[in-house]
C-alpha cells in the first residue's frame, strides 16, 4: 500500500515530547483514517437509521464519547456519500475527533453561538443537533467558495437556527460581549489531519506553523472580545504543533486578566495535558488543563482543545 | 409573496396544515424564501455582514405566480403531507436520485409534488403530462447507486 513521505524535519519535530513513542506516532501518521459518521437527529430517528444501515451491512462501533457519532469499520465496502441516508440528510460523515470540539463546548438551546471559522459546516451542524435547532449560530467564514460548502451542508441537514455571515473573523472585536459560546476552530498547519490527506505534507512547513500561530492569535483575540462575560471559548486545531495551541493559549492569557482555561474531561477519550515548554520557551501553567491528542491515542486525527472561560 | 402566501401555498398544494410553520420565520427577498426560527430573528445582528438567514425554503417569481419549494424544504415538512404525494419504487428511487425524469401514471394534480420513497422524503418533483421532470440539485443527485 502507498504510504505518505514525511519530512525530515517533521519526523523529528516531537521526538523530545514523545520519545521512543515517537515511532508509533509517525506510524499512526501514515496509516489511513478510520471512517465515521455521525447521525444527524435533527432529520432522523438515530435508532432507526442504525437498525437500517445494519441491515444494509454497515458495521457500525459506536464513538464513545458522542452517542450519535459511529464508526464504519467496512467504509471500503459501503459508499457512505452515495447511499440514501446521506442523501437524506439522515448521516454526516464526520471524524470522530471532529466532534469534541462541539462537546467541550456544549451549547444550550437558548444560546448564542458563535463558530467563528465555520467551513465546511461539520462542527456547525453538530451544534445545530446539540441545540435541537433552537437558539441561534451564526457559522462565520471569509472564504466564498468555502461558504458555498457552508450553506450547502446546513441546508442538507436540515439546519434552520444559523446565520451564515462571510467576515474576517478578525472582525468581531468590535462587536463587544455578544455571544454566549464561541467556537474557534481555527485555521491550522493541519499536522492532525495527515492521515486524511497527505497534501497537507507538500505545505508544512515551521514557518507556516509560526505564521498560523500570528493569525490564531489575531482570532482568539476577537473571539474574547465578542464573548460576553461568563461565556465560554472553545479553542481547537487540527494540529500538534505547540506553537499554534498552547502558544496561542499562553498569549491569550497574557493579554487578558479576565479569562481562565477550564479543565476538561471527555468519557471514553484518551487524552494528554497540554505542555508547558516548547523549544526552551515556557508557557502559563494554566495551559497543562488543555487537551492533546495524538492520533495514536484513540486511532483518531490528531487534535489540540482549550476551553476558555472569560470571567 | 408573504408568509401568508406561502402557507396557503403549501396547505392547498399538498395539506400541510398551516400550524406546522407557527414557530418559523420566512425571510422573502430577491425571489428566494428562506426559513429560519423565530428565535434568530430576535438575536441582536447589527454589525454581522449576513450572506443568509436559515435555510432555502423555496424560490418564486412574482411576474410569473409560480412559487417552487426545494428538496430541502420537503425533506423536513414533506413528511406532514397528505396530498400530492409520488411514492416511487427501489428501481425509480434510484433512477430519480440520479437525475432521471420518471415517466410515471399518478393520481396527483399535474405541478409540483412530493417524491416519496417508503415513509422517507426524497424532495421535490414536477408532474406534468405523465412524467416527473427531476427537481433534486445537480450537487445532491448520485452517480451511481452502491449499497451492500
Amino acid at each position: 500500500m502507498k504510504q505518505p513521505i514525511l519530512p525530515g524535519k517533521f519526523k523529528a519535530r516531537y521526538a523530545s515530547l514523545l520519545g521512543e513513542e515517537n515511532k508509533i506516532f509517525l506510524k499512526y501518521c501514515k496509516m489511513p483514517l478510520r471512517k465515521s459518521i455521525r447521525i444527524n437527529t435533527i432529520k432522523a430517528n438515530a435508532k432507526e437509521v442504525v437498525s437500517a444501515l445494519k441491515d444494509k451491512g454497515w458495521e457500525l462501533e459506536r464513538v464513545p464519547w458522542f452517542k450519535y457519532g459511529y464508526w464504519v469499520k467496512n467504509a471500503d465496502k459501503v459508499a457512505i456519500g452515495n447511499s440514501l441516508e446521506y442523501f437524506l440528510g439522515y448521516i454526516y460523515p464526520q471524524e470522530a475527533a471532529s466532534m469534541l470540539p462541539p462537546i467541550i463546548l456544549n451549547p444550550k438551546q437558548e444560546d448564542f453561538v458563535l463558530d467563528m471559522a465555520a467551513a465546511p459546516g461539520s462542527k456547525t451542524t453538530q451544534l445545530a443537533q446539540m441545540m435541537d435547532n433552537k437558539g441561534c449560530i451564526v457559522a462565520n467564514d471569509k472564504d466564498t467558495s468555502r461558504i458555498k460548502a457552508l450553506r450547502f451542508n446546513l441546508d442538507v441537514c436540515g439546519v434552520v437556527n444559523t446565520i451564515v455571515s462571510r467576515m474576517d473573523g478578525i472582525w468581531f472585536k468590535e462587536l463587544k460581549e455578544r455571544f454566549d459560546l464561541v467556537l474557534l476552530d481555527a485555521p491550522c498547519s493541519g499536522e492532525g489531519v495527515i492521515r486524511k490527506s497527505w497534501n497537507v505534507l507538500s505545505r508544512w512547513s515551521v514557518n507556516m506553523i509560526n505564521n498560523l500561530a500570528g493569525l490564531q492569535k489575531g482570532l482568539i483575540g476577537a473571539a474574547i472580545e465578542t464573548l460576553k462575560p461568563g461565556g465560554v471559548l472553545v479553542y481547537s486545531t487540527c494540529t500538534l504543533a505547540p506553537e499554534e495551541n498552547e502558544g496561542v493559549i499562553d498569549f491569550a492569557l497574557k493579554k487578558f486578566d479576565n479569562i481562565k482555561v477550564e479543565k476538561v474531561s471527555v468519557e471514553g477519550l484518551k487524552w494528554r495535558n497540554g505542555i508547558e515548554e516548547w523549544e526552551g520557551k515556557s508557557f502559563n501553567s494554566e495551559v497543562k488543563k488543555t487537551m492533546r491528542i495524538w492520533p495514536q491515542d484513540n486511532d483518531t486525527q490528531a487534535f489540540f482543545i482549550a476551553k476558555v472561560r472569560k470571567l | 409573496m408573504n408568509r401568508a402566501k406561502i402557507i396557503k401555498w403549501m396547505e392547498q398544494r399538498f395539506g400541510i396544515n398551516r400550524g406546522i410553520f407557527k414557530g418559523y420565520a420566512f425571510i422573502i427577498k430577491n425571489g428566494k424564501v428562506w426559513l429560519t426560527s423565530r428565535e434568530v430573528m430576535n438575536r441582536e445582528l447589527r454589525g454581522i455582514k449576513i450572506e443568509s438567514v436559515g435555510l432555502l425554503f423555496g424560490r418564486y417569481s412574482e411576474r410569473k405566480g409560480i412559487f417552487k419549494p426545494t428538496t430541502n424544504a420537503l425533506q423536513i415538512f414533506g413528511k406532514y403531507a397528505s396530498r400530492n404525494i409520488v411514492e416511487l419504487n427501489e428501481r425509480e428511487r434510484d433512477d430519480y436520485l440520479t437525475g432521471y425524469d420518471l415517466e410515471k401514471q399518478c393520481d396527483a394534480g399535474e405541478g409540483y409534488v412530493i417524491i416519496k420513497y417508503k415513509h422517507h422524503v426524497l424532495g421535490c418533483g414536477l408532474y406534468r403530462n405523465g412524467i416527473i421532470k427531476n427537481q433534486i440539485p445537480k450537487a445532491r443527485r448520485r452517480y451511481s447507486v452502491e449499497e451492500v
